[in-house]
């Protein structure tokens, strides 16, 4: 299903969230109180320095981990509204993942990888839009391989071709050229873009590669858990430049 | 999710494989065991439950009481006889007699048969065909009384034929037959390797010390009257006569099969005891492997969670796994133990029980049993594994997996100390003066509740054990030394796990051992404080005592200054409150008796048993309400009734029994009476040895009978109770052997779970011998961890039996220590052995691929 839901314009959003780790001497704040939007059929990345908070605000959103303080939506479902088993569903049926390793079970072939959200719901995978992600990613003849016989470039592929197939609202994407050479990287990042592009998909990535960034429509640069700054139409000597900034020690 | 956990498990077939052995082994055991009883039942029932087509009808005695083997009857009256001849639906009808109390020697001197297992029966040739199936091989049926018939099995292995003098030894001592004839019955050499010799009626009587009385009259019906009708009539025209059991002959048949039946359940049972620990332990290796593999596929349960996977298609994954391997194995099991059977069926054969089908008998319910009992295993073992499994969160598929250090919840420490208090409670009763049946059952309750604290606060011992050995391993075995330490004390549940699979190995072996060896003592030491006889005659033969003009030939030497006999049956005791035991009784001559055996009295004295009186066993007459004054009955197989007074109360079970009348009694009660166990004393003037000799010479014509002096006699006891301990322990190697595969198995996949760590040491600088050296300390660890549990456990619960058994002649405890030794350091070192393979496996990894990151 794809996301025509104008009725709510950001396929995701976060509300005053807040995640405090530990207490006292041990205390960390990985997200400070942080107000941030994804709009839909966009592509967005959040950067950072290690240590910012752009990993734990992206499983925040996704669902993967709770806030301490604050609320997620994904459309206009609020994710601290949820019980465990709906927000299972929820991960099942409206959002995509693409981790940057270990994204697929050994055990099972590339296109059973591919169409596992679907069989876990129960449901067939449409023929035709399978067909259109395997054919777009180009995985054609490695179909019936295990993620063993893959190389990590085309592993990620069938990341993104599971991310795809199911047609989520929302695709999250954690660092997923993290592990591959820049030609495979750059492959990746063209069929996210793709995505986005022809089929209308929302894609929110976290990188710390520039690079990566200046593929996507937005960046938003995180600090100490806090959102300091973001760049529209982003290109790589931008996204570099504005790092430098937030690099220097205060 | 079907075909993930059908992946899966063909994915990590290698390492579900121990899973699969730990069940199929103990599957293997109790089907085998199950085929085994149904082969044996099958046989029987094939055999013995056959009737003489000819007999139609049996008039039986009423019952006297149930032994356990069978309803005792008494015997019917031989005037019997022609009443029955005199209706007129009736054909033909003898009266039989058998006895059991007797052995016929072969041509070389020696009894033929077996001394266990299958029975000599000396029975009374009926005239009339119709009433029989004997086929005559060669010769003739008996016509004199000095006659004899055997069946062919018997006349083969002990080389008889036809025209030869047998001996026949019976409680009337040793008599010569001419054998005239031998006979197959129903097409058969033998019955189940049976010896069954046939003699004129009146020559049976005599065996069995009766003249006008029969077992039971068999039956031949006219020709259009059938068995029911036959009874019937029966029934109806002997009601007068008095009070008698009568039943077609097929009926009577169909009983005594399933009496036999009955007889050996309980041999069926007692190996299923076993077969059900080796499955408890097979329990404990599963449950170990599937938390590892839950703990392995961590990352991999949690991505299918964070793709949507919701936590009941986890926990159906996993439990589904668990059930196929439980299913395929039980299979397999079920095939082995088809072999087992198999196996036993043709060691029985070899013994000479001949059984009568030529496969094993596989029923569908033993089928369902064994698949049932693997799948139930499996399932629930791995339940709290797959639990687990489901709470693994989905946020764990980016991050790394920490090792579960936790020693015990709160829930489980709890549960542990509840049921370690309950135990320990339970056991209290057995530290009273007069502990009893009652306390006996407290131990037993207690002991189980022990284990499962144990079990349960496992972990929580472990730990502090496990950093005791760091101390010595690290000084002086270094880095493998300190490492093999703290693998064992992060994950001390995984540790106290694999150890306690040990731990219950080591507690039933030692327990046995323990108990076995006081044992030993204990009967040592009563019989020596009471023994002052120098020599000991005895039967081998379980039904057939020594003859009392054996006896009488012994007494008459002239080297024996004193002989003392006691005679043994079983007989039917009734309490002047109504109770009704049955139980062994015994007779003396107090006279003699007590210048041979120094007897402990409870109440009163041994000389004054005379007519009438009985001497009770305190122990027995405390758990049945008796006292010194009180009038019991006894009933005996012949059907003798009579009263006795309870004149003393004894404390000697082991050398005087449970209830003692004076021979005289017994010889009216018992009519083909013989001595179970003769007691001699030789003058002052002649040596122990050569009156040795003298009664050996006496003895050549009795091959069951032996003399002893007092070493032989304790010697024959110990040897005894040594291979009743084999037996035992052979018994338990199974469950021993499953343990060990667990320790292996865990070991395997802890290492291959630290796959990532052991390539880092290697890079860093560790060579391989220290690596495997490490490994191997680490299984040492936890088999001392579950070999000191199990040590600890095995003498502090057969100290608590023993005491609870103090009143019943089980007055020492005493601690094999060379042997306990021996064991703990083999299951140490078979631990140890059980890491051989998975530390060379460790080894050999290649650095380079341990450590790369995916």
């Amino acid at each position: 299903m794809t996301s025509t839901d104008v009725s709510t314009k950001f396929a995701a959003k976060a509300v005053n969230a807040t995640k405090i780790y530990g207490s006292g001497e041990t205390k960390v704040v990985a997200l400070d109180h942080i107000d941030a939007d994804f709009e839909r059929e966009r592509f967005t990345a959040i950067m950072g320095p290690s240590g910012s908070g752009k990993s734990t605000l992206m499983h925040c959103l996704a669902g993967l981990d709770t806030l301490t303080e604050g609320q997620v939506f994904i459309g206009d479902i609020d994710l601290s509204s949820l019980k465990e088993k709906q927000l299972t569903t929820l991960r099942r049926d409206k959002v995509g993942f693409i981790f940057q390793a270990f994204n697929l079970i050994p055990t099972l072939s590339a296109l059973e990888n591919i169409v596992l959200p679907m069989s876990l719901a129960g449901r067939k995978a449409d023929p035709d839009w399978l067909d259109r992600v395997v054919a777009t990613v180009g995985l054609g003849d490695r179909l019936g391989h295990r993620p063993a016989e893959l190389s990590g470039g085309q592993q990620q592929r069938v990341a993104v071709s599971r991310a795809l197939a199911s047609r989520p609202e929302i695709i999250f994407a954690d660092e997923p050229t993290g592990n591959l050479d820049s030609n495979s990287g750059g492959e990746i990042l063209n069929f996210m873009r793709q995505a986005v592009d022809e089929f209308r998909q929302t894609i929110v990535m976290v990188t710390h590669d520039p690079l990566a960034a200046s593929i996507a429509d937005r960046v938003v640069f995180l600090v100490d858990g806090k959102i300091v700054s973001e760049i529209r139409q982003p290109t790589r000597d931008l996204i570099i430049d504005q790092m430098k900034d937030l690099e220097v020690p205060k | 999710m079907l075909r993930t956990t059908l992946r899966s498990l063909w994915f990590y077939k290698r390492r579900l494989l121990s899973t699969a052995l730990a069940v199929l082994l103990g599957v293997a055991f109790m089907s085998g065991t199950l085929i085994l009883g149904d082969t044996l039942d099958h046989s029987i029932k094939a055999v013995l439950g056959e009737a003489d087509p000819g007999v139609h009808a049996q008039i039986r005695g009423p019952v006297l009481f149930d032994s356990g083997f069978g309803a005792m009857r008494a015997n019917v009256p031989a005037d019997l006889v022609e009443t029955v001849r005199d209706v007129p639906e009736v054909a033909s009808a003898y009266g039989y007699i058998q006895t059991q109390s007797g052995r016929v020697l072969g041509a070389d001197g020696e009894t033929l048969g077996a001394d266990q297992g299958p029975p000599t029966i000396l029975e009374a040739v009926i005239p009339d065909a119709s009433l029989t199936s004997y086929e005559f091989v060669t010769g003739r049926t008996v016509e004199a009384n000095d006659e004899m018939i055997l069946n062919r099995g018997a006349a083969k292995n002990g080389d008889l034929h036809v025209g030869d003098k047998v001996t026949v030894i019976t409680a009337l001592g040793s008599q010569e037959f001419t054998l005239v004839g031998t006979y197959d019955i129903r097409g058969k050499a033998s019955i189940l390797g049976a010896v069954v010799a046939g003699f004129t009626t009146e020559t049976a009587q005599q065996f069995a010390g009766v003249t006008d009385e029969f077992e039971t009259i068999l039956v031949h019906g006219q020709a259009g009257t059938t068995p029911d009708e036959l009874v019937s009539i029966l029934q109806h025209d002997l009601a007068s006569a008095g009070d008698f059991n009568i039943l077609t002959g097929e009926a009577a048949a169909k009983e005594r099969a399933d009496d036999l039946s009955q007889g050996l359940s309980f041999f069926t049972t007692f190996l299923m005891i076993f077969a059900v620990i080796a499955l408890t332990v097979g329990a404990f290796i599963i449950y170990n492997t599937f938390s590892i593999l839950v703990a392995q596929r961590s990352k991999e349960l949690a991505l299918m969670r964070a793709i949507g996977a919701s936590r009941r298609q986890v926990l159906m994954s996993v439990l589904l796994e668990a059930s196929f391997i439980g299913l395929i194995s039980a299979l397999v099991g079920l095939l082995g133990g088809m072999g087992l059977a198999m196996l036993v069926r043709q060691a029985l054969d070899a013994f000479g029980m001949e059984l009568a089908t030529g496969g094993i008998t596989v029923t569908t319910s033993t089928i369902i049993t064994a698949l049932v009992a693997g799948l139930v295993v499996t399932f629930f073992s791995a339940l709290v594994p797959a639990r687990r499994a489901t709470r693994v969160a989905p946020i764990e598929a980016i991050r790394e997996i920490e090792t579960d250090s936790s020693t015990t919840s709160k829930l489980r420490g709890a549960l542990g100390l509840i049921a370690l208090v309950l135990g320990l409670l339970s056991i209290i009763p057995a530290f009273g003066d007069e502990p009893d049946n009652n306390a006996l059952i407290g131990v037993g309750i207690g002991a189980l509740l022990l284990l499962l604290s144990l079990i349960v606060l496992g972990p929580a011992i472990a730990k502090p054990i496990a950093q005791l050995a760091g101390i010595p391993l690290g000084a002086t075995r270094g880095i493998s030394g300190q490492l093999a330490s703290q693998n064992a004390v992060r994950s001390p549940k995984r540790t106290s796990s694999t150890a306690a699979a040990l731990m219950i190995g080591v507690a039933l072996v030692g327990f046995i051992t323990i108990f076995a060896h006081s044992a030993k003592f204990s009967i040592d030491k009563e019989i020596n404080r009471g023994l002052k006889a120098d020599l000991i005659l005895s039967s081998d033969v379980f039904d057939l005592g020594i003859p009392l003009s054996l006896t009488d030939e012994v007494a008459s030497l002239p080297e024996v200054a004193e002989l003392a006999s006691i005679r043994q049956t079983f007989a039917q005791v009734r309490t002047s409150s109504g109770k009704e035991i049955v139980t062994f009784a015994s007779a003396i001559n107090p006279d003699n008796f007590t210048q041979l055996i120094s007897t402990k009295m409870a109440q009163g004295t041994l000389s004054d048993l005379s007519r009438g009186k009985i001497v009770v066993d305190r122990s027995v007459a405390r758990d049945n309400d008796i006292a010194v004054g009180d009038t019991i009955q006894l009933t005996f197989r012949s059907g003798s009734t009579s009263k006795y007074t309870v004149s003393a109360l004894g404390d000697d079970p082991f050398l005087l029994g449970m209830f003692v009348i004076s021979h005289e009694d017994w010889n009216k009660a018992v009519p083909d009476a013989t001595d179970s166990i003769v007691f001699v004393k030789a003058s002052t003037n002649s040596s122990v040895s050569a009156l040795q000799d003298e009664i050996e010479d006496l003895l050549e014509p009795y091959p069951m009978v032996e003399v002893a002096n007092r070493d032989q006699f304790m010697g024959s006891i110990v040897a005894q109770l040594d291979s009743a301990l084999n037996i035992l322990y052979g018994l338990l190697a199974l469950s021993v052997f499953i343990a060990l595969i667990g320790i292996a198995n865990t070991l395997a996949l802890s290492i291959h779970e630290r796959t990532r760590e052991l390539g880092l040491l290697r890079a860093v600088g560790m060579n391989r011998s220290q690596l495997r050296s490490s490994i191997r300390w680490e299984a040492a660890i936890i088999s001392i961890i579950g070999t000191l549990e199990g040590l600890v456990y095995a003498l502090g619960v057969s100290y608590v039996l023993i005491k609870t058994l103090s009143t019943q002649g089980f007055s020492v405890y005493a601690v094999p220590y060379m042997r306990l030794s021996v064991i703990v350091v083999i299951f140490a070192l078979l631990g140890v052995a059980a890491a051989i393979r998975p530390a060379r496996r460790a080894s050999k990894l290649n650095v380079l691929d341990a450590i790369a990151t995916e």
